[in-house]
């Protein structure tokens, strides 16, 4: 048990790859904060509570300072601590830039940077309260590394998080506050699960393992930077992506 | 620049086989430690007249060198099949030395 009494906010904590997150890090014996713009983050919390573990859900849009700072003081009401955040909470959207409109521009702009923003620094106003250091890992993406032709504004997005990770990872090294980005190839998730299966089988034929992959694969990667194991392991970013970034 | 040729080419090295065998169920990864407590460091610090912990201090912002073990988890866990979506990639362990 990795996580035993190990305090944990997991944001988009009610599905995909944030909910086998939650899954798994409850499993390792951590107190799990389930933040989610969806009430389904309810469920899940309810779900493993039954199978005894310990979870709460916060409704939560990462994109409000106000409820970004509320996520954290309800954490600290609950558990007395906080140790880990995983802030994975993000959206999709496609539009080449001289179509794009401002609003969609702004929206995922709030949500996949500003809330990665937001997320890292409460929780770091808090475990340097603490003094007892910590674990951030931020989602990044495959577009942290490289673009595709439709998707500026993510691309935009998940690029700002890997350098936000890499300047905040260096302004706290000395606290043992441990700042890393994961970045996935596409998984298998309700983000892209409505798609086409010709759609499909265009992503899947990007990833040279010939597959896309899966929400757990994910956070394995998440709970290996979370740890103790990656003690020396900072600024950094992992890729999950089967070989995409490789090519 | 021996050692720095010789590393950047596993670095690529490493991709370019991961692309050979990513459908045969052969994951290939590379690690790239930062100063770690070995005999290299200590022939480093001897070379340059300063003490281990000086030369972690400088090089890393964590402010020390890593150990040993903690680079062997990382070899761990991408040897094993936690890290099964895992092929091509390239991991630094440097106490956040690049990140700046």
């Amino acid at each position: 048990m990795r996580f035993q009494d190990k305090v944990a906010i997991i944001t988009g904590g009610a599905s995909g790859i944030g909910e086998a997150t939650v899954r798994q890090f409850a499993a390792e014996g951590a107190k799990v904060v389930i933040a989610d713009f969806s009430d389904r983050g309810a469920a899940v919390s309810e779900e493993l509570n039954k199978q005894g573990h310990d979870t709460f859900f916060v409704k939560t849009n990462v994109a409000e300072e106000a409820g970004v700072k509320a996520m954290v003081a309800a954490t600290v009401k609950k558990y007395g601590q906080l140790d880990i955040l995983f802030a994975n909470a993000g959206i999709g959207g496609q539009g080449v830039t001289h179509e794009l409109a401002v609003k969609d521009w702004q929206r995922m702009i709030d949500i996949n940077l500003t809330g990665v923003f937001l997320c890292n620094k409460y929780v770091i106003d808090q475990m340097l309260k603490q003094g007892t250091g910590g674990a951030i890992v931020n989602c990044g993406s495959i577009h942290s590394h490289v673009a595709r032709n439709t998707i500026p504004a993510y691309s935009a997005a998940k690029g700002g998080v890997k350098l936000l990770t890499q300047s905040t990872a260096i302004a706290y090294a000395q606290q043992n506050i441990r700042v890393n980005a994961i970045c996935p190839g596409y998984i298998d998730t309700p983000l892209i699960q409505g798609s086409s299966e010709e759609a499909r089988k265009y992503l899947i034929n990007l990833h040279p393992m010939g597959r896309l992959g899966k929400p757990e694969e994910i956070a394995k990667s998440v709970l290996f930077l979370a740890s103790e194991d990656a003690s020396f392991i900072t600024g950094t970013t992992l890729s999950v992506d089967g070989g995409y970034t490789a090519q | 620049m021996l050692y720095g040729a010789s590393k950047g080419a596993v670095r690529t090295m490493t991709k370019d086989i991961a692309m050979e065998f990513a459908t045969q169920g052969v994951r290939v990864n590379s690690i790239h430690p930062g100063y770690i407590n070995t005999a290299m460091v200590d022939y480093a610090a001897a070379t340059t007249k300063r003490d281990k912990a000086e030369l972690g201090e400088a090089v890393s912002p964590m402010g020390r060198v890593g150990t040993v073990d903690e680079v062997s988890n990382l070899v761990l866990f991408l040897a094993s099949d936690e890290s099964s979506y895992i092929t091509g990639a390239e991991m630094v362990i440097n106490g956040g030395a690049m990140a700046r």
